[in-house]
């Protein structure tokens, strides 16, 4: 079997949320299958500045092929674009410009995939919001599996999208709210869709006296690991640790990893170790009293699995559905959605040390049955076999009719915001109902 | 905070979230969700409520919004829609006297020419229902600012009662601040006073019970008295007993039929010695008659 993995950015340095889990994806798969990347010269997110080269290239052992973006990203264009689509009623011409906007725009790589429909078995697309994602699944419905990384954003109620979720022929999705979410928005119930997420594979030989020389850091701490950003929920988890040190009490320290793009707080219970290796992040895990993740918007905390893996209860901001329903689904921490929660769940996190173990217990054995990458394997080799078995069958795409000239530009769209606003919020929480009392499956 | 305890061996996370819920409402008295706090918040209740709050330059602010607010003029269009009239011919005619009426019958002459590119009646029709809906529009414009101008009007006045309203709204707030505080004055002034009164009461219990024996020192008063009047002690024991009898002669206390029963001789003293003269038992309570409350101590009972 051949396939494709279709992604904005790839590389081995590049930590970015989906471009990492493209990565572990291709390289997993790639013991099942022969496995190629499609992505483009872009290194930086924001810009999409052609930084490598064009051509073939090779990563940890997968092929690689980069093609140029076109133009890079105008912030305020962007931003303007975006104010409109999201803000105003607007016509599908509108979300298409905003499209190329956002980018990263290469339409090399599209005509690729146009030139090239039977190079590949199945092309595993990766982010639905994204230029590539939009026009390579029109150019190849039949053989696209979308793993759309979709959040609760104004982006996920654009027009455009709805026909990207129901054309393809699979969707891999990474959490419960995430598929509520999208059958929500494009009424995809008849693609075949499964939960994955993403695997995670934690070293045996992370060693908490080893941090503690290291960084001199003892006692009890909350651990915080990623970026250090405001839109990660940073600024609201600076404000309740420092009320929580304040009030309650003194002795947890808050323990940072990863890249800074705010003002740390200077405060005598706040530490920042920068970025640091994998080995030091197992480390500072295995030597943390509770990892803590504020943020508001995730399809997918691979943190808190690497947590659970390594036997640590989280603590999370039960405003995002998809971590509160992780969560409770896990049995593996507590959540919080104001600042009185905070301070008490994290209270009976620091002071109950059989509480922590029993989360970490049940936290470790939902990793064990859903997120290692035994069971992620076989979750999409199950699927690309039921696949092959209904082409085997003659499977015949039922083509989503595009809009033509006249239709792109009627202003008939909603504002995108309006419409993901009126969608239900709160976590899915009906497997959790029904497998009260029972064991954990490995069918969530 | 208190502690947190999970019994069983499993947990259930939002199990563990209600009972911290609960606790948080137990603590607050009501669980108010963040939104409901920021409404609160964005509110300002405070402002109203507490009289310190309130804008001292009210007044001055109300005057010059009500400046701003001064009613606008009626806006009604420049021209008139009647002074025009939109018939068949009023794009052929010209207004140049006699130079005119030339081109206008020139135009006439050509206007089967002019037909042959447009339509002219068309137009003249189109422009004739233009004209009919500015009009309308007009009409509907002029009514709608007569009306706004009625609403405006009332809304001043409205707002010079709700300005009269509110101020003395925030005069009698503040007189009822300055009330309670008097009265939570008066209220400490009398919890002080009670205390004080507490305190003393307690003191003079105390010297009472503490006393040195009494027995000695009316021993030592009998002696006093011995020596200036050269009777005994058993004398003035009677002679204040038969004042303490004639004062409260009606009223049959504890004290009185305790000291009857334990001193039976006493009392038939006291109806013997009832004739004696005033001015005996005055002398005898002079030295005595202070320590009256020694009286009622154990050690005088056992006398």
């Amino acid at each position: 079997m051949k396939l494709a993995v279709v992604v904005q950015r790839y590389g081995a340095d590049l930590n970015g949320g989906a471009e990492l889990h493209a990565r572990y994806i291709a390289e997993r798969l790639a013991k099942h299958a022969d496995v190629e990347v499609l992505t483009t010269c872009a290194r930086d997110y924001i810009t999409w500045r052609n930084e490598l080269p064009p051509g073939t290239d090779s990563v940890n052992g997968i092929l690689v092929k980069r093609f140029k973006v076109s133009h890079e990203r105008k912030p305020s264009d962007f931003g303007n674009i975006s104010d409109h689509v999201f803000g105003s009623v607007h016509s599908i011409a509108d979300e298409l410009k905003w499209l190329r906007s956002e980018g990263p725009t290469s339409p090399e790589l599209i005509d690729y995939l146009h030139q090239h429909p039977n190079q590949y078995d199945y092309v595993i697309f990766f982010s639905y919001r994204y230029y590539h994602t939009y026009h390579g699944i029109g150019a190849i419905p039949e053989k696209a599996i979308l793993v759309p990384t979709a959040e609760r954003d104004p982006a996920l109620g654009l027009a455009i999208f709805k026909p990207t979720f129901r054309s393809v022929r699979a969707v891999m999705y990474n959490s419960h709210e995430e598929k509520f979410l999208i059958h929500k928005v494009s009424e995809n119930q008849h693609v075949p869709g499964v939960v994955v997420g993403v695997g995670s594979e934690v070293p045996d030989t992370a060693n908490r006296e080893r941090f503690q020389s290291r960084t001199g850091i003892t006692g009890s701490f909350l651990l915080y690991v990623g970026r250090i950003d405001e839109n990660k929920g940073c600024a609201e988890m600076f404000d309740y640790f420092e009320r929580y040190s304040s009030q309650v009490s003194n002795k947890l320290k808050l323990v940072l990893i990863g890249s800074p793009v705010m003002t740390i707080p200077k405060h005598p219970n706040i530490r920042h170790l920068g970025f640091v290796t994998e080995e030091e992040k197992y480390d500072a895990m295995s030597a943390a009293t509770v990892l803590l993740m504020p943020s508001y918007f995730e399809s997918l905390s691979m943190v808190t699995i690497e947590a659970w893996a390594m036997r640590l209860p989280v603590i999370v901001n039960g405003k995002c559905d998809v971590l509160r329903g992780q969560t409770i689904r896990a049995n593996g921490g507590l959540y919080y959605e104001s600042y009185s929660e905070f301070a008490e769940s994290l209270h009976a996190l620091e002071t109950d040390q059989d509480l922590r173990l029993k989360l970490a217990r049940d936290g470790r054995r939902y990793y064990e049955h859903h997120y290692t990458w035994d069971v992620i394997e076989q979750k999409y080799m199950a699927m690309l076999d039921k696949l092959q078995a209904a082409d085997r069958k003659g499977y015949e795409t039922i083509p989503e009719n595009r809009p033509g000239w006249f239709e792109r530009h009627k202003r008939i769209c909603k504002p995108a915001r309006d419409i993901v606003d009126k969608l239900p919020t709160g976590p899915v929480l009906d497997s959790v109902k029904k497998s009260r009392g029972k064991p954990l499956s490995n069918n969530p | 905070m208190s502690e947190f305890k999970i019994q069983s061996d499993r947990v259930d996370v939002e199990q563990i979230m209600e009972q911290i819920r609960a606790r948080i409402k137990d603590k607050r008295g009501v669980d108010y969700t963040e939104d409901q706090i920021r409404e609160l918040a964005g509110a300002k209740l405070e402002r109203f409520l507490d009289p310190k709050n309130v804008r001292s330059d009210l007044l001055k602010h109300y005057r010059q919004n009500k400046q701003k607010d001064a009613p606008t003029q009626l806006i009604r269009p420049p021209i008139s829609s009647e002074s025009y009239d939109v018939d068949p011919d009023v794009i052929y005619r010209s207004s140049r006297g006699i130079a005119g009426k030339l081109l206008y019958g020139l135009r006439r002459l050509l206007k089967p020419i002019l037909k042959l590119f447009f339509n002219p009646d068309m137009i003249v029709h189109i422009l004739a229902i233009q004209k009919a809906q500015i009009d309308w529009m007009v009409d509907t414009h002029v009514e709608l600012s007569e009306r706004f101008e009625k609403i405006a009007t009332a809304r001043v006045e409205l707002d010079a009662l709700t300005y009269e309203v509110l101020n003395n709204l925030v005069v009698e707030m503040t007189r009822l601040s300055i009330d309670v505080k008097n009265h939570k004055m008066r209220v400490e002034s009398v919890a002080a006073r009670l205390d004080f009164d507490e305190r003393r009461a307690r003191a003079l219990e105390q010297v009472v019970a503490y006393r040195p024996n009494p027995r000695k020192s009316s021993a030592g008063n009998a002696n006093d008295v011995k020596d200036d009047d050269g009777g005994d002690g058993s004398q003035l024991r009677r002679r204040r007993r038969r004042r303490r009898g004639r004062r409260r002669p009606d009223i049959p206390t504890t004290e009185v039929k305790e000291t009857a029963a334990s001193e039976p001789q006493a009392t038939s003293e006291r109806a013997g010695t009832d004739g004696e003269k005033s001015g005996d038992s005055v002398n005898a309570s002079d030295g005595s008659s202070r320590p009256s409350v020694t009286e009622n101590s154990p050690d005088t009972s056992e006398q």
